[in-house]
């Protein structure tokens, strides 16, 4: 019990030490208890922390950590201590390629910004699935699902589902370039299941 | 010692296996003899359903978990013509909670509850069938009309 007490002191002054060092560089670091006791260094500096995203070709891209923060798979990993844990973390994401990234970080810079209205970013976000073409809205998508973005993984599922939407089977197997391996009777037969589907 | 320095003759018809064919050995048949010079194409995997390869992007990009996260964003209509495009599509489109979705949103005045006893005994819990048999008002500007598939 006697020695449970005096680590229990001994992590106070670990504490008070770490709030020290943090006030004398100005950093402006808070140290306090998690929720499970734990000791933990809130920095006070927004997320503008530097976090170092290292993609599939080996290439690294910076983004903010408030950024790096709307995903969800990298704000487990930053929670976790994944990669390093210092100061700057480099975090490796192994499925997706450097212009992919980009492209993704590009969303949650702007979507991590503080000053974004509402209605400026249903803008923005139209404008920049309109400048991604087939090859890169697919590859945004898989990007969004693995690094778990919500907003991003909605907006560009939607692009896709809104290409879609109107057309007959014909048009989007060219939209697409889709080799129709149904057979003539399978065809008739969905054809006949759903009428109301080609009444609009 | 160099291999140039021996030199065998080979009888010609112990160059192939033709001869094999035609000789009957006592008391043994050999059938599979019949196999060779013949190329045996191999079984095409059960997952494939053509042999040749995929060339559409988006089969090639998305899994079809990410297919059907597209599909979840369509209307019903869409949906239904969307299944007539390939086989991939058509079974994608099948899955349950695209039509469970669709029911739930043409029927929310009915009530969730109400819904899900009535896709239960009347539909034999058929989400897919419940929308296609059950009459739905559809508007179309000024006009309602009663769609009796």
């Amino acid at each position: 019990m006697a020695a449970g007490k005096g680590k229990g002191k001994e992590g106070e002054c670990d504490m008070a030490a770490a709030a020290a060092e943090a006030e004398k560089k100005g950093e402006g670091s808070t140290v306090s208890r998690g929720a499970a006791g734990e000791r933990v260094v809130e920095d006070s500096g927004g997320g503008r922390r530097t976090i170092h995203l290292k993609s599939k070709d080996g290439k690294q891209h910076d983004v903010t950590e408030a950024s790096a923060r709307l995903s969800k798979t990298i704000a487990g990993m930053i929670l976790a201590g994944g990669g390093g844990g210092g100061a700057d973390q480099c975090i490796p994401t192994p499925d997706i390629d450097h212009d992919t990234l980009r492209v993704v970080m590009q969303y949650c810079d702007k979507h991590a910004a503080d000053d974004a209205d509402e209605e400026d970013l249903k803008e923005w976000d139209e404008d920049f699935v309109d400048e991604l073409d087939q090859d890169a809205l697919f590859d945004v998508i898989a990007a969004a699902n693995y690094l778990d973005i919500d907003g991003l993984l909605d907006l560009t599922c939607k692009r896709v589902a809104d290409t879609i939407k109107g057309k007959t089977p014909e048009e989007i197997r060219k939209e697409f370039n889709i080799v129709n391996d149904l057979s003539k009777e399978e065809e008739e037969e969905i054809r006949r299941e759903n009428p109301w589907a080609f009444e609009q | 010692m160099a291999s140039s320095d021996v030199s065998v003759d080979v009888r010609p018809e112990f160059n192939s296996f033709d001869h094999l064919r035609s000789i009957r050995y006592i008391a043994t048949d050999r059938p599979w003899l019949t196999l060779y010079g013949i190329r045996v194409q191999p079984v095409t995997p059960f997952s494939s359903l053509s042999s040749r390869p995929d060339l559409a992007l988006i089969h090639q990009c998305l899994p079809d978990e990410l297919l059907f996260e597209i599909f979840a964003r369509m209307s019903p209509y869409s949906l239904g013509r969307a299944a007539c495009v390939c086989r991939k599509w058509k079974y994608t489109v099948r899955n349950p909670t695209l039509w469970r979705n669709a029911c739930l949103k043409t029927w929310q005045r009915t009530g969730m509850e109400a819904n899900y006893q009535m896709v239960q005994s009347l539909y034999d819990s058929s989400w897919r069938k419940m929308w296609m048999l059950r009459p739905r008002i559809q508007f179309d500007g000024i006009s309602s009309r009663r769609i009796l598939s």
